[in-house]
């Protein structure tokens, strides 16, 4: 750098100027740029004002047809009604209700209250209302869904307390097998009862018959038994 | 064929300066429009309304004084002689010689009816003119031996017969009788006070004189008593420092407006002459002139005029211009409407048509010699004193860079290329006063010196670079002029003549060169060979410091210190024209890049747009 600074003014002169001619002043277009590099002498050269062209005046799209009805011979006050309103027949008189004129010093009819509403002639006066029977059987089968609910889940508790002791429901296939199976050793063993002897002497066949007898019991028994749905098994082999 | 043998005038487009050293030099027209100043031997008519000028030239040396009639027929402008102009007219009326040397001081009578000259300190005469006859009624010496050099003279407002004058010791009050052809002076007498009076002003009602005094007070002195009657400011600590140069009554007569050598302006209240008001403006403030009642300009000798108004007191600056020698001056390559100025003290860009100052870059106490754009226009090198190139940004002003030492002294000549990459780096080719023409590389970043060539014994003049960037000639006062090649930095050829040359230049098909210098001769030779074609004597006593070609060759202008431009054929090497109004050297000529005018500027610090013939 320069030891000695350069001392840089823009003559008052051409402020002054810029002052007065700051609507289009070329120096205030241009702005100086941040790099003194980047400056271009070319820059002050003032540009020369153009003026902008002229714009065409304003013409209404109307203006043709305004200009014809301005001179043409349609009715006066054609769109505005005419200028005289006939008065009315002595015969059409101004009756009571029929629109009074507002005038200073008359008075309009005031308005009569309406009278309240006659509840007696009302549909469904007496009766409980539809609303309420609604409600009612609302109530009902919300109290029905809690119970049923509650019910389910007295089940749902006692059946895992069971399975907490070990016992399980029978599935119902297996039930139908062991009950079909039970059905057809009856079958069997009835058939073998109906073919015994009516005759029944001797000690081996009546210890015969009673067995059979017993036998037969015993699976009617179990038949009437698995019968039953809900049937629970217990595998706790200690008790 | 005889018409291509005469001689053309060239006609002045516009004329940037102002002589401010003329005392009461800036006067105002009593129509209210035209101002008139002087500006070395040209008094320049200059309209406020328009931007247009007219000049009065018949001058040959500077103008010393100008005055106007208060009817505002006459401009009268004195030199060694004085020209009475007819202002209507524009045109010279008589030229009135009687006075030797000098003439000091002009003054008309109130009705314009005589004329008043005062000559210089060796002439030391009163002249009194007849404005019918344009004619001396009378004279007288103007001061007695005893007493010294009599400095301002100021006629009376009512009388036509009564004027003043004053100077070194002096305050004399002259009566002229027309009839009896005799002009009689009455002294006045101011006692022990011994004052020198650089400017005088007559009250309204010629009741008394304000003189204004070189010891920075002004005193008042009876016109009828012929008494001195005070002095002031009151306080002696409030004498204006550098004198009074120029005193002014305000319009309501109430108060004296002083302008004083230090810059102040000030107004001395009646009957006091304490002081009212006071401003300051650069350069010694030599005349002030009103413009309306409510407002007066002040023209100063930094050649810059201000307006001043009475009420507010703030001067406003109105025009300036250089008020020293003008060292160099330069185009941009692609414009005409702009172009810089360097001047001994500060470097002007100028708006060529509105003769507008738009950027000025002053370093304190350094001058700059040389002054070019680089070919872009985005950085303005100059070349100074100090031996130092200094790259300015055009719009701001700003540094750019310094090359420091680029010279042993002084940084005379300046030229640039073509960039040479696409970078937009560029070389400078520089010449200083220690006779080495060097080549600088110049990027953003650095300045190298490339190549310095130690060939010239004298200072460097002028560098002028071929288009194709790869052959220069330098011109120097040791008497040569080298051709340089610019590739291996050797000498081409040389020129040698009997002269220090001060500009050359390349015929725009660079086949031959032009050359000038202090043998008053501009010389034409062969640049591949370096023979002397012919040579043409352009002045037939001065040398030629300026020399300039157009774009199409086939006219150069040339300025020297005879004062006139001078505009040749090429091929026939005639005259075509000659432009005078410089009132000293002229130092540089440049065609403008359109080629439509002329710019020449001078010692005296004025800038001239000649209009360029058509060849």
């Amino acid at each position: 750098m320069a030891a000695v600074k350069p001392k840089v003014q823009f003559s008052s002169q051409a402020a002054l100027k810029t002052q007065l001619e700051k609507k289009h002043d070329p120096r205030a277009a241009i702005p100086i740029p941040a790099d003194p590099y980047l400056e271009s002498v070319y820059s002050l050269i003032p540009e020369e004002y153009i003026a902008p062209p002229k714009e065409k005046r304003y013409k209404s799209h109307y203006s043709t047809q305004a200009r014809k009805e301005y001179v043409s011979d349609t009715k006066k006050a054609a769109s505005m009604g005419p200028a005289k309103v006939p008065l009315p027949a002595p015969s059409h008189f101004l009756k009571k209700r029929q629109g009074v004129p507002k005038k200073e010093g008359w008075f309009m009819p005031k308005k009569t209250k309406k009278e309240s509403p006659s509840f007696l002639s009302k549909k469904d006066y007496g009766r409980t209302p539809e609303y309420l029977k609604k409600r009612v059987l609302e109530i009902k089968e919300a109290e029905l869904n809690l119970a049923n609910s509650l019910a389910l889940k007295q089940q749902e508790q006692q059946q895992s307390a069971l399975e907490e002791q070990g016992i399980l429901v029978l599935p119902d296939e297996e039930r139908e097998r062991i009950l079909k199976g039970l059905k057809e050793n009856w079958e069997q063993l009835n058939n073998d009862y109906q073919r015994l002897s009516l005759t029944v002497d001797t000690v081996p066949k009546i210890a015969r018959k009673v067995n059979m007898e017993q036998q037969l019991k015993q699976y009617e028994d179990l038949i009437d038994r698995f019968s039953h749905t809900n049937i629970h098994v217990s595998f706790n082999t200690g008790q | 064929m005889a018409t291509e043998h005469d001689v053309h005038q060239l006609n002045i487009k516009s004329i940037i300066g102002f002589g401010g050293n003329v005392p009461g030099g800036l006067l105002k027209h009593p129509d209210g429009i035209h101002q008139i100043y002087s500006l070395g031997s040209t008094v320049v008519v200059s309209d406020s309304k328009k931007p247009s000028q007219e000049f009065l030239q018949g001058h040959t040396n500077v103008v010393t004084c100008i005055a106007i009639s208060k009817c505002g027929k006459y401009i009268a402008s004195g030199q060694a002689d004085i020209i009475l102009w007819d202002f209507e007219k524009r045109t010279l009326l008589k030229r009135l010689s009687l006075h030797k040397v000098k003439v000091q001081a002009l003054a008309f009578s109130p009705s314009g009816k005589y004329l008043a000259s005062l000559g210089g300190e060796d002439d030391n005469a009163v002249i009194v003119w007849d404005m019918q006859q344009y004619a001396a009624i009378c004279g007288s010496p103007a001061s007695t031996d005893s007493s010294g050099v009599t400095l301002s003279l100021a006629y009376l407002n009512k009388s036509d017969t009564q004027f003043v004058t004053g100077g070194v010791g002096t305050l004399r009050v002259w009566e002229l009788n027309a009839e009896k052809r005799k002009v009689r002076a009455t002294n006045c007498q101011t006692g022990q006070i011994k004052r020198i009076v650089k400017c005088i002003a007559v009250d309204e009602n010629d009741e008394y004189m304000y003189c204004g005094t070189t010891t920075g007070d002004l005193q008042q002195v009876s016109l009828k008593s012929k008494l001195f009657k005070k002095a002031g400011p009151p306080k002696e600590k409030d004498l204006f420092s550098l004198g009074i140069l120029s005193t002014a009554l305000s319009p309501k007569g109430d108060s004296v407006i002083a302008g004083c050598g230090d810059g102040t302006i000030a107004v001395l209240g009646l009957p006091n002459l304490n002081i009212l008001k006071s401003t300051k403006v650069s350069g010694s403030v030599t005349s002030i002139s009103f413009d309306s009642p409510t407002k007066f300009h002040a023209g100063t000798a930094q050649s810059n005029i201000y307006s001043v108004s009475v009420e507010d007191f703030k001067p406003t600056l109105i025009t300036t211009c250089h008020y020293s020698r003008i060292n160099d001056v330069c185009f941009p390559t692609e414009s005409s409407d702009i172009f810089a100025t360097a001047s001994d003290s500060d470097i002007r860009l100028w708006n060529a048509n509105t003769k507008e100052e738009l950027l000025r870059i002053s370093v304190p106490n350094l001058e700059c010699q040389c002054i070019t754009f680089k070919k872009d226009g985005s950085s303005l090198i100059t070349g100074w004193n100090d031996g130092k190139i200094r790259a300015f940004g055009p719009q701001s002003g700003r540094l750019q860079y310094v090359i420091n030492d680029a010279h042993k002294r002084v940084v005379t000549a300046l030229a640039v290329t073509d960039a040479y990459n696409n970078r937009g780096d560029f070389r400078i080719v520089s010449g200083g006063e220690d006779g080495q023409v060097r080549v600088w590389k110049i990027s953003k970043q650095t300045q190298q010196l490339d190549h310095a060539m130690k060939e010239h014994k004298g200072t460097v003049t002028c560098i002028k670079i071929r288009k194709n960037g790869y052959e220069c000639v330098s011109a120097s006062s040791d008497g040569s002029c080298i051709i340089w090649d610019l590739t291996r930095y050797v000498r081409n050829q040389v020129l040698f003549a009997p002269s220090f040359f001060h500009a050359c230049c390349y015929y725009p098909d660079e086949s031959q060169l032009l050359t000038s210098g202090t043998d008053r001769k501009v010389a034409y030779w062969e640049a591949f060979d370096g023979s002397l074609i012919r040579e043409i004597q352009a002045s037939q006593s001065d040398t030629i410091n300026g020399l300039d070609i157009t774009e199409n060759g086939k006219l150069f202008v040339v300025g020297g210190s005879d004062k006139i431009v001078k505009v040749y054929r090429y091929e026939e090497g005639e005259l075509h024209s000659v432009g005078m109004g410089h009132s000293t050297d002229i130092t540089k000529v440049r065609i403008s890049p359109n080629g439509n005018f002329v710019v020449s500027v001078s010692s005296e610090g004025a800038i001239f747009q000649w209009q360029m013939p058509k060849a």
